[in-house]
């Protein structure tokens, strides 16, 4: 399988402070891989980086043109502002596809989008009014609508209820699967990590592992990437 | 009434309204409001030099825009401070600079009695150029003030929008100065968009909503005024205020 992404000494100083220090890794085409550390660790910078938004050194390299659906952390928005889901999607829409009066196969691709994360019932509702896990599923039917071949998920750190999050991730993988994308999570669950990515790389500023998780993710490195005292339960008897 | 003051209203009141939408949503209606005090020393140097009020009061307003961006960016001291300080210093020195109190009365409350064919055309130039930038840059202005981390993260060249967003700004502001003055013209631009806010289920339907009430506020304003031979600025406004209270009445 060849690789869709290769990072080479990747590193990051924000304020003369290195929030990343010498990131290597490749991504192969198809897989999924998960950012692991703890807060500030420098998951989302690498993310930042990767989609262009801020300078850094070492190289990010790419197999094929990359198409990059981005699904952000929770952020701060106005709920009072009247835009509905539709009116959200189509922010994002190429610029021919009008925003006023959208064509008709534009808004069928959307309700298609929607449909493959079970939000096709939000078209019309204000976003404002959508409880957190809608919300991010209508996030990642945004991030799919024009069909990426490189997903990157960046996990709420909080307020997702918990319903949503136990079906996200499944949900994720066989959107993965079906629309063959390749799909970089951050995550500080580490058994999402354990049960969905294919390869872990765990960061705390600098790289202290990468691998599959079932071979890296061993107490001691968890100790080391955590501090002492991080429990650590897998559920091994888990069933997808 | 002339012909030509209500051409001029009609397009002040929908240019306020249309621009108005992104003033509401990125929740500067006091910034605005300020704003519009900025232009007074501007509009007295014009008056002095004997040139179009416009022309002062859309330089006076730049160098505010940039100077309170500059500061900001170069400084510790927050954006409320720094545009507390923009206003009162361009009150003062509009103070200073206006010789006739009578001149400052027109330039804080409008007075569009005199509209002369400069004023006609360059309402419709800078009006018409103000409406075809809103609605041509519509869908990154509505992405950037939805999220403007999400808009990076989407290419949107975030910082220029802004750049842009912020000469349109100074050029509403400057342009209603005539018809309704600078202590007015932060109301004109948040009035309309505040009712349709109220009422709107979508970002569309509110900006066409805001535009039928700027219409509908100039209109009964300029009924009003005639009328009852009160100014048209106070008429315009008081008919937005009434319009946004019966909005809020559910």
């Amino acid at each position: 399988m060849s690789s869709i992404l290769e990072v080479k000494n990747l590193s990051v100083k924000y304020n003369k402070v290195k929030i990343v220090d010498n990131i290597s890794f490749s991504l192969e085409e198809g897989k999924t891989l998960a950012l692991l550390g703890p807060n500030g660790a420098g998951k989302s910078t690498i993310f930042k980086a990767i989609l262009g938004l801020i300078d850094y050194k070492g190289e990010i390299n790419w197999g094929k043109k990359p198409n990059i659906g981005f699904v952000p952390q929770r952020f701060d928005f106005d709920k009072s502002i009247p835009m509905t889901v539709l009116e959200f999607m189509l922010l994002h829409a190429d610029v021919k596809f009008g925003f006023w009066f959208p064509k008709k196969t534009i808004i069928n691709s959307i309700k298609k989008a929607l449909e493959s994360v079970n939000a096709v019932r939000y078209f019309d509702k204000r976003i404002g009014e959508l409880s957190s896990g809608e919300f991010q599923r209508v996030l990642i039917a945004r991030a799919i609508f024009r069909n990426p071949n490189i997903l990157l998920f960046d996990e709420p750190t909080a307020d997702i209820d918990v319903e949503g999050e136990m079906t996200i991730y499944p949900l994720l993988k066989k959107l993965a699967k079906e629309l063959s994308f390749t799909l970089i999570l951050i995550s500080h669950d580490l058994n999402i990590v354990y049960d969905f990515a294919d390869d872990v790389i765990c960061l705390n500023k600098k790289m202290m592992c990468s691998g599959a998780p079932k071979s890296v993710l061993t107490p001691e490195q968890l100790n080391q990437l955590y501090g002492e005292g991080v429990g650590f339960y897998v559920h091994h008897d888990h069933k997808h | 009434m002339d012909i030509n003051v209500i051409i001029v209203s009609l397009i002040v009141g929908i240019t306020a309204s249309i621009f108005g939408v992104f003033i509401i949503l990125r929740r500067l209606a006091l910034v605005s409001d300020v704003l519009s005090h900025v232009a007074l020393p501007g509009m007295a140097l014009s008056l002095f030099f004997g040139i179009n009020v416009f022309f002062g009061a859309f330089t006076a307003l730049i160098i505010a825009v940039f100077g309170i961006h500059f500061i900001e960016k170069r400084s510790k001291t927050s954006l409320e401070t720094i545009v507390g300080i923009f206003f009162t210093m361009s009150l003062a020195l509009g103070m200073v600079f206006f010789e006739d109190s009578e001149v400052l009365i027109d330039g804080l409350f409008g007075n569009i009695e005199n509209v002369t064919s400069l004023d006609l055309y360059l309402t419709i130039i800078i009006g018409g150029l103000i409406i075809f930038l809103t609605l041509f840059f519509f869908r990154n202005f509505a992405h950037m003030t939805f999220s403007k981390e999400l808009a990076q993260s989407e290419g949107f060249p975030v910082r220029r929008l802004n750049f842009i967003f912020l000469i349109l700004l100074a050029c509403v502001i400057a342009l209603g100065i005539k018809v309704v003055g600078t202590l007015l013209m932060g109301a004109l631009t948040i009035l309309p968009v505040s009712i349709a806010k109220n009422i709107s289920g979508s970002l569309r339907m509110m900006t066409v909503l805001s535009l039928f009430f700027g219409v509908l506020i100039t209109i009964l304003g300029l009924l009003v005024s005639s009328f009852f031979s009160i100014p048209l600025s106070a008429t315009i406004i008081l008919s937005g205020g009434i319009l946004f209270i019966i909005s809020i009445i559910k």
